[in-house]
């Protein structure tokens, strides 16, 4: 069921009705309605794949349940990797089975070597990458014993399939959310309203940011067609956007949703186009999943604990891992090589926590040195995000010739002229809107709240005037395929 | 809670009766006046006036994109009605519509992209809604419970566009003159754009939805109907992008083997319209004026095989 479309029009304020009125008393009836309008949800896409979760589910409730009881180092690693082999399995086999297949026919290839292996037909379930990670944090954080394993299944599935971010995250901790799932809920007015903003913030993002950049930049990607050099960093500036307003509207509606039914979910996105460096830029872009890798991946590796050597190494394995989690294709592994290329010589240089803040803080402009520090960041950004949006190594090629050539100084070529000048005035306004809203959880929390109701109202109606011109082509979030 | 209920229905309610009110009072903007979508009146004009018996082709945009029905007229010697405008009214409406308007010898063609075949694509979308609010209201009778059902998500994106600025005063769609009502000719085949070059496009993805087995049953009903007023039903298969033909084959394979096991009157193969990117316009189901001549002729040939040659009509 996708956020942008009139089923989650229906099953949103259906279930909250059911929620709050008719289960209201119950915590654990609460629990219920939220499990069953999760599974609802995720089987509205394929009801088969609802069996993966579930097995996911049972069997890391019950590595849980038998770290909770076991002391014996090496049987609790044992039990660890049960539960490290049945979701990295999963992952494995639906997302990276036919790329790995396909590698290694071209490896034998290449000594003469032909297998006539076929690739097998697999469908990749949403959110796959998702769920599979909040599981596994889930059994790590057991291991770690950071957390208590929870005894109540109907807690830990609701936890695991929470709806509002189960496809698409924010990537949620177990020490963050289960007790939230123990805890009596009241209904709190000034969260909802805050929620119902933040799904209006996100819906505005995706349908008219997103969506309309889509148009710009799928046609510009198209690889049977070739653009000038210039034409293709236009078409990356237009990208960024597009992978910004679908992926932080996911986010903001899927917060949004959650604080309806009293849920806290944690922060995924901080403006991260008004990062000063790369290094603020991956503080502030996809916070769940960069925080995964930090504390699952970086941590457990040594972190910066072992010289400077050792860290530049972690560095750049967690950089390649996280490029691959995005797919099973070079040009996100080397998404993953270029950004850790840019962010080693910060590490290098000490310079990778220079700007912890937020920039202007209490400020409507900014200085000049931080200015060109995020045009300079930006323009790092869109370079892999170039290397993200390729279809395959070869397509990639003939964007990188084409860049690297006079063509980059070439006039870029815009077709649509009208809809790209709409889309243009739509993403200079959505700049604005999240520059002026940058000290808020989300750019609109706190726009207005010295207005009059009227006022702001207005306000919320123009952005919904929008968002229903641009309604109807229901186009999915990128970030399902991941 | 309450108050945030109270405030919340008072929020909802304004813009709910605003476009309530637009979508009922506000008639079609004078954008939309110049629609293809308002062709139908002048294709409805032509069933009305023409005498039978007609070669009625009926379809999408693969039909009146991809047709040249001056050469069916000379090579078939019968009088053929493009009424085909766009997939997305939907084949339901196409069909319910048109049977008003079928007279004893008729013969049908009909032509519809592929994803008419799976999930609820037939009930039609935004454009049904065009034509059942601006085009033609005397229709809206004939639309059924599905159809409502698929159109109930674009009346927001409807009454907004009548109240939107554009509407009124700027053009958007640079290719003017390819989708209006100018853009037919006296038989109903769009022929503007036969002046223009191929153009680079993507080719579509898989069709979403499962195969719609309902659809096939009332193809089955629709048939009977014809066939009650004494005139003849084919079904032929649309002009296809090759790529987009290799994408979807399983799928345009299923709709063939759906076709064939339910005993429909066939014309050709989906492989005989599978066509060569060259051939191709700007979607992967129109044509170029070289790509109509080439799918015109496949179905002049596939009409002659099915025995409707030239003078036996008559």
């Amino acid at each position: 069921m996708l956020f942008n479309s009139l089923d989650f029009a229906i099953f949103l304020p259906l279930v909250f009705a059911l929620y709050w009125f008719v289960f209201g008393r119950s915590r654990k009836a609460q629990n219920s309605i939220l499990l069953i309008a999760s599974y609802v949800f995720y089987g509205w896409w394929d009801w088969r794949f609802l069996g993966l979760i579930l097995f996911s589910t049972v069997v890391d409730y019950l590595v849980g349940i038998g770290l909770g009881r076991e002391e014996n180092l090496s049987h609790r690693k044992l039990i660890l990797l049960v539960s490290v082999l049945v979701n990295l399995g999963f992952l494995g086999y639906f997302k990276y089975f036919n790329f790995f297949l396909g590698n290694f026919v071209r490896a034998f290839s290449l000594f003469g070597q032909e297998l006539s292996i076929s690739s097998l037909d697999i469908v990749l379930p949403v959110g796959i990458s998702f769920y599979t990670f909040q599981t596994l944090s889930y059994s790590i954080d057991v291991y770690r014993k950071k957390i208590n394993p929870t005894q109540d299944f109907l807690t830990y599935a609701a936890y695991v399939s929470f709806f509002p971010q189960l496809v698409a995250g924010p990537i949620e901790r177990a020490s963050r959310l289960i007790p939230q799932f123990n805890r009596e809920r009241v209904f709190g007015y000034s969260k909802s309203v805050d929620g119902l903003k933040q799904i209006l913030w996100g819906l505005f993002t995706k349908i008219v940011i997103a969506d309309n950049c889509s148009i710009i930049v799928n046609r510009i990607f198209n690889p049977s067609e070739s653009y000038s050099g210039s034409t293709l960093i236009v078409g990356g500036i237009f990208f960024a956007f597009q992978i910004y307003g679908d992926f932080s509207g996911y986010s903001n509606i899927a917060i949004g949703v959650a604080k309806l039914f009293g849920f806290d979910l944690m922060k995924n996105f901080a403006f991260p186009y008004f990062s000063r460096d790369i290094a603020e830029f991956w503080r502030r872009w996809h916070i769940s999943l960069t925080s995964w890798f930090r504390d699952y991946l970086y941590v457990p590796l040594g972190g910066s604990r072992e010289g400077i050597w050792k860290t530049i190494q972690n560095t750049f394995i967690i950089f390649l891992v996280s490029g691959f989690w995005h797919g099973a294709n070079w040009t996100f592994i080397l998404w993953g090589l270029i950004n850790a290329l840019f962010f080693i010589p910060l590490l290098v240089l000490g310079r990778n926590r220079n700007n912890l803040g937020v920039v202007a803080e209490g400020r409507i402009l900014p200085s000049l040195k931080e200015l060109i520090g995020m045009g300079l960041t930006f323009s790092l950004i869109v370079m892999g995000w170039i290397f993200f949006r390729a279809e395959n190594l070869s397509h990639l090629t003939l964007i990188l010739k084409q860049i690297f050539s006079p063509s980059l100084f070439a006039v870029p070529y815009f077709f649509g002229r009208l809809n790209a000048f709409y889309t243009l005035v739509g993403v200079v306004f959505f700049i604005l809107i999240e520059w002026f809203g940058r000290e808020s959880e989300f750019a609109i929390q706190t726009l207005g709240s010295k207005w009059k109701t009227s006022y702001r109202w207005l306000f919320y109606y123009g952005l919904i005037y929008v968002i229903l011109i641009f309604t109807g082509s229901g186009q999915k979030f990128i970030y399902f395929q991941f | 809670m309450k108050y945030f209920i109270k405030r919340l229905f008072i929020f909802l309610s304004i813009p709910i009766v605003i476009l309530t009110v637009v979508f009922i009072a506000v008639p079609e903007t004078p954008r939309s006046e110049k629609s293809l979508l308002f062709s139908k009146l002048d294709k409805d004009y032509l069933l009305r006036n023409t005498s039978a018996p007609r070669l009625i082709l009926m379809g999408g945009s693969n039909l009146s994109f991809g047709i040249d029905s001056s050469m069916l007229e000379q090579e078939l010697g019968i009088t053929p009605i493009n009424t085909a405008i766009q997939a997305t009214i939907g084949t339901y409406y196409i069909m319910d519509t048109i049977l008003d308007n079928v007279q004893t010898g008729d013969i049908l063609v009909m032509s519809i992209e592929y994803s008419q075949y799976f999930g609820r694509h037939a009930y039609g979308g935004e454009e049904l809604l065009r034509t059942v609010m601006d085009v033609d209201r005397s229709t809206i009778n004939k639309l059924r419970p599905n159809q409502w059902l698929n159109l109930i998500v674009y009346f927001p994106k409807y009454s907004i566009s009548k109240i939107k600025p554009t509407e009124y005063i700027l053009k958007e769609n640079i290719e003017i003159g390819i989708y209006e009502r100018e853009s037919f000719n006296q038989y109903g085949d769009a022929v503007v754009h036969w002046g223009h070059n191929h153009s680079d496009f993507p080719p579509y993805d898989r069709i979403e939805g499962r195969f719609n087995h309902k659809f096939i049953k009332d193809l089955l009903i629709f048939e009977q109907q014809v066939e009650g007023l004494d005139a003849t039903l084919y079904i032929t298969f649309p002009g296809l992008q090759e790529t987009t033909f290799q994408i979807m084959e399983d799928q345009i394979r299923k709709v063939e083997s759906e076709l064939i096991k339910n005993g429909f009157n066939l014309l050709g193969t989906p492989d005989r319209y599978m066509i060569t990117e060259l051939l191709m316009y700007n979607t992967p189901y129109h044509l170029n004026r070289e790509g109509v001549v080439y799918r015109t002729g496949l179905l002049i040939e596939d009409l002659q095989a099915a025995g409707i040659i030239p003078g036996e009509s008559e």
